[in-house]
């Protein structure tokens, strides 16, 4: 397994397995009832990662997440420049900044939870604080993702990569858009949804996810690092004399 | 600047800006003392994250670090690989996951941290913290007389190897201090003093390669 393929598996697994964590040990503490988030919307994501122990594990894991993720994007940038197409490089960096900065507001905004938060009524700045940059975070990631992969379209042929991992990424990003759209919406017609809200939300973070992870099967031969490049050549001249 | 230079400046001044900054509005909003942590030991860094908000800095701050440290530690082993014309031995090869399992300590001491004092798993924090320090300075070590070695056959690595050898044997003598101070069971201000000192010198150590990795290349695309 190269790097940036280590990079994409831990970038999607590590915030599942710390929301997963979490959300058992939040029902365990008896502070949310056990049901399926993702279809009976009875906790946020949220929720999971305010009552201790539940709280350490997520501040740890996501933190450590979000720094993952600007690796991720740092991947995405060495990969998308490998081509060799100058005029595309301003355009890659530009998303690639946008990305590391909503991986930022992730960081702030997991850093601020805990039970000190409650009730809600008292501490309104810190759960504003904490949706605006989760919101942000989600809204910038998704609008990055769709960017990268109208990149990719163009660059499909340079980068070997099969239409089907294209149209994967396709999918995720525009559902990722729609989930958003949606609650855009909510806001602003001030619907009284009971439960939708946090159903979208559960599906949004794990798009987001599933996308990172994406781009395991495309870093098949991207090599990051020059050593991983020259073990890689190494390998082929031996499979070469042998076959010879 | 390179991308490994990147990590070590990086590795460095998140960590400590965090611990300044906390400190600074521990000490604006009355919690701690004006003073100088590192002479006088009126505050110990743990304490300047525990109440919010600089707890959000803090946690936010380094748990982040400490991924960095694990990045560190990777363009570490990339660069020995690179530069020299033997395979290292094996605790030089295992460097990435010791500094994989001492962040992990590092995260787990600072992602328990929370206000009330009374609840917070102290034996947990305190574990995970010695064990950050201890596998950090094991690792560090032996890095630094790899990196002699590699320097007697000819190597060329750089112009820090002084500088590591200083950061690293001042470090022995501050743990060498701590353990009196813990079986003398002395005044915290002391181990508040070591505790700082600790911290600083491993994060100048991380700082080190700056110099050493300005031609350095990670990847192709630098």
């Amino acid at each position: 397994m190269t790097l940036p393929q280590r990079t994409a598996l831990v970038a999607c697994l590590l915030p599942i397995i710390t929301i997963a964590l979490s959300y058992f040990l939040t029902v365990q503490g008896g502070h949310k009832p056990w049901c399926i988030p993702y279809f009976e919307g009875c906790t946020t994501i949220t929720a999971t990662g305010i009552y201790y122990p539940a709280a350490y594990v997520f501040r740890a894991g996501l933190i450590s997440a979000a720094v993952v993720f600007i690796l991720w994007w740092y991947c995405v940038r060495a990969w998308l420049e490998s081509v060799g197409r100058p005029e595309h490089h301003p355009w890659i960096h530009r998303i690639v900044t946008f990305a590391i900065i909503a991986s930022m507001l992730l960081i702030a905004s997991i850093a601020v939870l805990g039970e000190h938060m409650l009730p809600p009524s008292d501490h309104r700045f810190l759960w504003r604080f904490h949706t605006v940059t989760a919101g942000l975070f989600f809204l910038v990631t998704a609008l990055c993702q769709i960017m990268m992969t109208l990149r990719m379209r163009q660059l499909q042929r340079e980068l070997n990569i099969k239409f089907s991992r294209i149209a994967s990424k396709q999918i995720l990003a525009v559902l990722q858009l729609l989930l958003l759209a949606a609650f855009v919406l909510i806001l602003l017609l001030d619907l009284k949804t009971d439960g939708v809200e946090e159903i979208f939300e559960w599906w949004l973070a794990t798009f987001s996810c599933l996308y990172f992870y994406t781009t395991f099967h495309d870093w098949r031969d991207f090599r990051l690092t020059r050593r991983e490049k020259e073990l890689a050549l190494q390998q082929d001249e031996t499979l070469q004399e042998v076959t010879a | 600047m390179t991308l490994p230079q990147r990590i070590a400046l990086s590795s460095f001044w998140l960590s400590h800006l965090t611990f300044w900054l906390t400190l600074a509005l521990s000490m604006a909003w009355g919690v701690t003392d004006i003073c100088i942590p590192y002479l006088t030991g009126c505050t110990s860094i743990t304490a300047t994250g525990i109440p919010d908000p600089q707890a959000f800095i803090f946690r936010g701050g380094l748990i982040a670090a400490c991924v960095l440290f694990i990045v560190w530690w990777y363009c570490m082993q990339a660069w020995l690989i690179e530069i020299a014309p033997e395979r290292p031995i094996w605790t030089v090869r295992y460097m990435v996951t010791a500094g994989i399992i001492s962040s992990v300590c590092l995260i787990i001491a600072t992602a328990v941290l929370r206000p009330d004092k009374g609840n917070l798993p102290w034996i947990l924090h305190t574990v995970g913290a010695a064990l950050f320090f201890l596998i950090s300075l094991a690792v560090q070590t032996r890095i630094t007389y790899w990196l002699k070695h590699l320097a007697k056959r000819g190597v060329d690595i750089g112009s820090s190897l002084p500088q590591k050898f200083i950061l690293v044997y001042a470090q022995w003598f501050f743990l060498g201090v701590m353990i009196v101070l813990q079986v003398a069971d002395s005044d915290d201000r002391w181990k508040n003093v070591v505790e700082w000192w600790m911290a600083l010198l491993i994060g100048l150590f991380y700082l080190t390669s700056y110099r050493d990795w300005a031609d350095f290349r990670l990847t192709d695309t630098e």
